[in-house]
């Protein structure tokens, strides 16, 4: 009866001993698995940032758009506008930076919607650096600017900063003003016409 | 001395707590493995998500696309949408023209002076898949042709249509020796100058 007790000891002390270092070898695994889960949480707010990082660029580029006109100028040879078109809610954002100071900015939108800028139909906007600015009428074929016979208005859409050499307007024309993304642009003592072309944002009205 | 029985009965209830031990263990990794192919799964679509987003994100800072309208000399106006791409060490451009007549006039800053001039070779490209060497002076438009028949161009391909024109055009960048992104665009038929921009892709060597 000693003898069984005793063998009965042994086995199972042997089964004790193998039960706890399997205690030990799935503590150990469970620790390695929880480092694991914690490396890839970290990796999964890692990916998280970049893709809102990524989609914040794209938002930036598909709302912004750039151009960069050189254009014959009468006394300047040629001035650069770079021109930086933005959409927010209510309005189109443009900033336009000349390389030159006191410019005088001609802008003229398709505000008829026909898909064409014409003297007869669509009225332009002249912006001085002072901050005011004449209603005209243009040819956006030949360039030619007809201005009205009064005194410039005081501008509730735009401001400019002039520096010594260069000067940039920030503009800001409310979305209802707009019907599609034709735009012409020139400067006064431009040679010629100005440049019409599309600014390619999107918006709802 | 502890009696045999005590021991064993003692060993027996060691070896059920390490049992229960070992189960809970068990159980607990399986869970963490199921949670971690959940995560690695979660990983693989963030990945997937990034890399569209990239993808997206080179289409739109690799490509620059340009809509213009250019006043044509029998009245009315030329429309050109450009596309510029680099690909594989190639400018790579793409000319819509809601126009079927005359050639597609471009002339790049070849010298590098910040200016296009005479000095600066452009090509006059044609639907039929051959140019002509030129030179423009962008400030009246006049370009010149030489007294050659023209020749079949490795540059281009066009595709003509009822009441447009694609020209596929492809210039080695090393061929085109760039130091900065000017370039001149206008078309035969077209009043005066054409367009001087900054197409904003790195070409420089």
């Amino acid at each position: 009866m000693m003898k069984v007790f005793n063998f009965l000891v042994i086995v199972l002390v042997i089964c004790l001993g193998f039960s706890l270092f399997f205690n030990g070898f799935l503590y150990m695994q469970t620790l390695d698995l929880r480092k694991e889960i914690g490396n890839l949480h970290d990796q999964i707010d890692s990916s998280a940032n970049q893709i809102n990082e990524l989609k914040n660029q794209l938002s930036e580029l598909t709302q912004t758009k750039n151009f960069t006109f050189e254009l014959p100028h009468l006394v300047l040879g040629y001035i650069r506008i770079e021109l930086t078109f933005t959409l927010n809610q209510t309005h189109l954002l443009i900033t336009s930076k000349q390389n030159y100071s006191h410019p005088a900015l001609v802008l003229a939108f398709d505000k008829n919607g026909d898909g064409k800028i014409s003297a007869d139909k669509d009225d332009a906007w002249i912006l001085y650096y002072a901050n005011n600015y004449h209603r005209a009428r243009i040819d956006p074929a030949s360039g030619e600017v007809i201005f009205p016979m009064c005194l410039p208005q005081p501008s509730q859409y735009h401001h400019a900063v002039i520096k010594e050499n260069e000067s940039i307007f920030y503009i800001a024309f409310p979305l209802e003003m707009l019907y599609n993304d034709v735009i012409y642009v020139s400067e006064s003592g431009v040679v010629g016409h100005g440049v019409l072309f599309c600014f390619e944002l999107e918006y709802k009205r | 001395m502890v009696p045999s029985k005590v021991l064993v009965v003692a060993l027996m209830v060691c070896l059920g707590i390490s049992l229960f031990f070992d189960s809970f263990l068990y159980i607990q990794t399986l869970d963490l493995r199921k949670e971690i192919n959940g995560f690695t799964e979660q990983i693989d679509n963030l990945t997937g998500q990034i890399d569209n987003l990239t993808s997206e994100l080179n289409d739109l800072t690799l490509t620059k696309n340009f809509t213009f309208e250019l006043p044509l000399t029998l009245g009315g106006f030329l429309k050109i949408e450009l596309t510029f791409r680099i690909v594989e060490e190639n400018l790579s451009m793409t000319a819509k023209l809601n126009h079927t007549q005359g050639g597609l006039i471009l002339v790049f800053d070849r010298n590098g002076d910040g200016k296009i001039t005479r000095q600066d070779d452009g090509w006059i490209l044609y639907s039929n898949n051959k140019y002509h060497p030129t030179d423009v002076d962008p400030l009246t438009g006049s370009y010149s042709i030489p007294y050659m028949l023209p020749y079949l161009s490795p540059y281009h391909h066009a595709e003509e249509s009822e009441n447009e024109t694609i020209f596929h055009i492809s210039f080695p960048l090393n061929f085109l020796n760039l130091h900065n992104d000017l370039v001149y665009v206008s078309s035969q038929p077209v009043l005066s100058c054409g367009v001087l921009f900054h197409f904003g892709l790195k070409v420089e060597n």
